[in-house]
């Protein structure tokens, strides 16, 4: 275990070396620059002159080899520089941002989850009967609405109904954890909701596929409960692919909540990244991709090993 | 100013107008204070503004900013043009409880031709250009729906020359020359033979409305517009190596002055730069123009240079005024003097008047 552990580590060297390598050369395919960006008031060039001094302030005018050479070892000495923008260090953007995407995606996939393990269980359990065919069709259903249009809908009903909508101060969750947990349920609903639809199909499939097994026969021969055949021997077998799905959906929420915290003016890393990508912010871009690169590698690590704890026959290899 | 950085200085916001700066975090929120020094008394004796603070939040999606001003989380929210018909709605849903006002911006749109290149190196598409773009359909185009146009810009931290007026030509094309001017750009474009031509323009929704809107009208004229769409590094790009045909801006410009205007817009050594040359007669004109001290001789002169501009020049296309935003004000903000819409038009929020010339200085 601990040997894998270190490999798997060690992996993450030359794999966050890819990413920052392609990172650093596709931002460039992008045309224009930040000095451009900087330059430009209204969609027009102040003047060319500014334009050469920004560039040689940020040495976009040296070659593509010695940029690269100098943001390596920018890297290599734990530097993941600053903005070209706003001057801002990367980490610091990445400190500020972090919180609201990494809150967002934990609780979108905790209320998905909640939402979709004993809805999918009942539906198998229930398969053909009245509350299979509504859990279906509600899956189905949210299946086909997209997440940002949901969020709308409950941001409207809300305003509508209860004349309340979220707060638009953004603070941290430890200064007012109430409000930021105010601000970020809409859109962990919204995100939920379609990941409950996808979850709750699986866990139903997976749950028909499990109870069909001789074991599951095996033990209902031998007189135990049914509630204690579902979840003692069914649900962790069944269990397993939702694991899988709840983690991927974890993974690509930390890049791409873009259009909802857009809608409800969260700062997270998804906005920044787009805004860093249109403003030609290489610097931040490139940081931001890797850190995230970063974490979801970490993450996907994480997620072997709790396989592992989970399904025994699984082995580390 | 100099020792500040000038007036474009990303490090200090510098003004003379009602608010001062007090705290911003990018794209969240800019809070402002009542600046103690500000110039303007109110009628009642008192000095503007009445208000003591204000804190301008950013919340790009339509639908978050109508829910934050139904439910009182904000007192007065902006709309963009494409965003008039959620405005609108919200307003009828509130009934009395918001007030909607029209918020102008400065500046007008044009059409920037590259006449380092062809089809608009030659006078003649340029003129056919300038001709066939009709501003009354624009204006109809854009008008909100109950007709309503914008008026005289003002600014947040600062307002502008009252002799903006003096140009009015620069946007308005009236009714009767309107035929006319129709019937020489036809001809003149079959004579160039030129049917239409493609566009580059912002990604944002603001400005890609806009130019739907200005496609819309030349399509009236018998014309095809293409629309290529980018994002400001990359259009910055091809405008630097005049490597595109029309493009489309929107300044958001300060009026110091008329002549201030006319260089902003106009001169290549300005913000555009594969714009004709202009005629060696149109820096005397400008020059006459800023030594103009009277408004009768300023009105003059900037008739013989928009003259010039037309028939001999022809830089841009002049789309029509720039058409502003419309403001919602909650029911408890909209009775104090000071606290009208136009104090709060964001998108000036950081304009600075200081033209010494002007009476209001």
């Amino acid at each position: 275990m601990r040997d894998y552990i270190i490999r798997r580590v060690l992996l993450l060297i030359p794999n966050l070396f890819i990413l920052a390598t392609l990172t650093f050369f596709l931002a460039r395919v992008l045309p224009g620059d930040v000095a451009l960006g900087l330059a430009t008031v209204d969609g027009n060039i102040i003047d060319q002159e500014t334009v050469q001094v920004i560039r040689e302030r940020l040495g976009l005018n040296e070659p593509l080899a010695i940029q690269y050479s100098r943001w390596m070892l920018q890297l290599l000495s734990g530097n993941l520089g600053h903005s070209d923008v706003s001057d801002l260090s990367v980490a610091t953007v990445v400190a500020e941002t972090a919180e609201v995407t990494f809150l967002l995606a934990i609780l979108s996939v905790f209320i998905g989850t909640v939402v979709a393990l004993p809805l999918g269980i009942l539906s198998a359990m229930m398969r053909g009967r009245w509350p299979d065919q509504v859990v279906r069709s509600f899956s189905a259903i949210f299946l086909a609405l997209p997440n940002f249009w949901v969020g709308i809908l409950l941001l409207l009903a809300l305003v509508t109904w209860f004349s309340w909508s979220p707060p638009i101060f953004q603070e941290t969750f430890l200064d007012a954890p109430v409000e930021q947990f105010q601000r970020l349920i809409l859109p962990s609903v919204a995100i939920g909701a379609s990941f409950a639809a996808v979850a709750t199909r699986l866990t139903r499939s997976t749950m028909l596929e499990v109870l069909n097994q001789d074991y599951i026969r095996t033990a209902r021969a031998k007189g135990l409960f049914p509630n204690r055949v579902i979840i003692r021997h069914a649900l962790p077998n069944a269990v397993l692919p939702v694991i899988t799905l709840s983690a991927l959906l974890f993974a690509g929420l930390l890049n791409g909540a873009v259009v909802l915290e857009r809608i409800f003016a969260l700062p997270g890393m998804g906005v920044e990244i787009v805004t860093a990508t249109s403003e030609r912010d290489f610097q931040l871009l490139q940081g931001l991709v890797l850190v995230l690169g970063a974490f979801v590698m970490i993450w996907i690590l994480l997620i072997d090993l709790v396989y592992v704890a989970v399904d025994k026959r699984i082995q580390l290899e | 100013m100099e020792q500040e950085g000038g007036m474009n200085s990303a490090e200090r916001v510098v003004g003379t107008g009602p608010f001062v700066l007090d705290e911003a975090e990018m794209e969240e929120f800019v809070t402002s204070r009542s600046n103690p020094d500000y110039f303007l008394i109110a009628p009642d004796g008192d000095p503007y503004p009445y208000l003591d603070e204000m804190t301008s939040v950013a919340l790009s999606d339509v639908e978050a900013r109508i829910a934050a001003i139904q439910t009182g989380r904000i007192d007065i929210a902006s709309f963009d043009p494409a965003e008039f018909a959620p405005a609108v709605g919200a307003l009828e849903s509130m009934g009395d409880a918001v007030r909607m006002e029209v918020s102008p911006l400065a500046g007008i749109n044009y059409l920037s031709m590259n006449a380092k290149a062809p089809p608009f190196d030659d006078l003649k598409a340029r003129r056919a250009a300038y001709l066939l773009f009709d501003r009354l359909r624009m204006q109809q185009l854009e008008s909100l729906p109950s007709g309503e146009f914008a008026s005289i810009p003002t600014g947040f931290f600062g307002t502008i020359d009252p002799f903006v007026d003096e140009v009015p030509d620069l946007w308005e094309v009236s009714k009767s020359t309107r035929d006319d001017a129709l019937a020489e750009g036809q001809a003149l474009a079959e004579e160039v033979g030129l049917e239409g031509f493609t566009m580059i323009v912002n990604s944002r929704s603001f400005f890609q409305e806009l130019a739907q809107l200005a496609a819309q009208v030349y399509a009236d004229s018998g014309w095809e517009i293409k629309l290529e769409v980018g994002d400001g590094p990359a259009l910055a790009e091809r405008r630097e190596n005049a490597d595109y045909m029309v493009s489309m801006s929107t300044p958001n410009v300060v009026l110091p002055s008329v002549s201030a205007f006319l260089f902003e817009q106009y001169l290549p050594e300005g913000r555009e730069v594969n714009i004709a040359e202009p005629p060696d007669v149109i820096y005397e004109l400008l020059a006459e123009l800023q030594a103009a001290t009277d408004p009768v001789t300023a009105h003059a002169v900037t008739r013989e240079i928009q003259e010039v501009m037309r028939e001999d020049w022809v830089p841009v296309v002049p789309m029509g005024k720039q058409r502003g935003s419309v403001e919602l004000i909650a029911n408890h903000v909209q009775d104090r003097p000071g606290a009208l819409g136009q104090w709060f038009n964001l998108h000036t929020w950081t304009d600075v008047w200081v033209d010494e010339n002007s009476p209001r200085k």
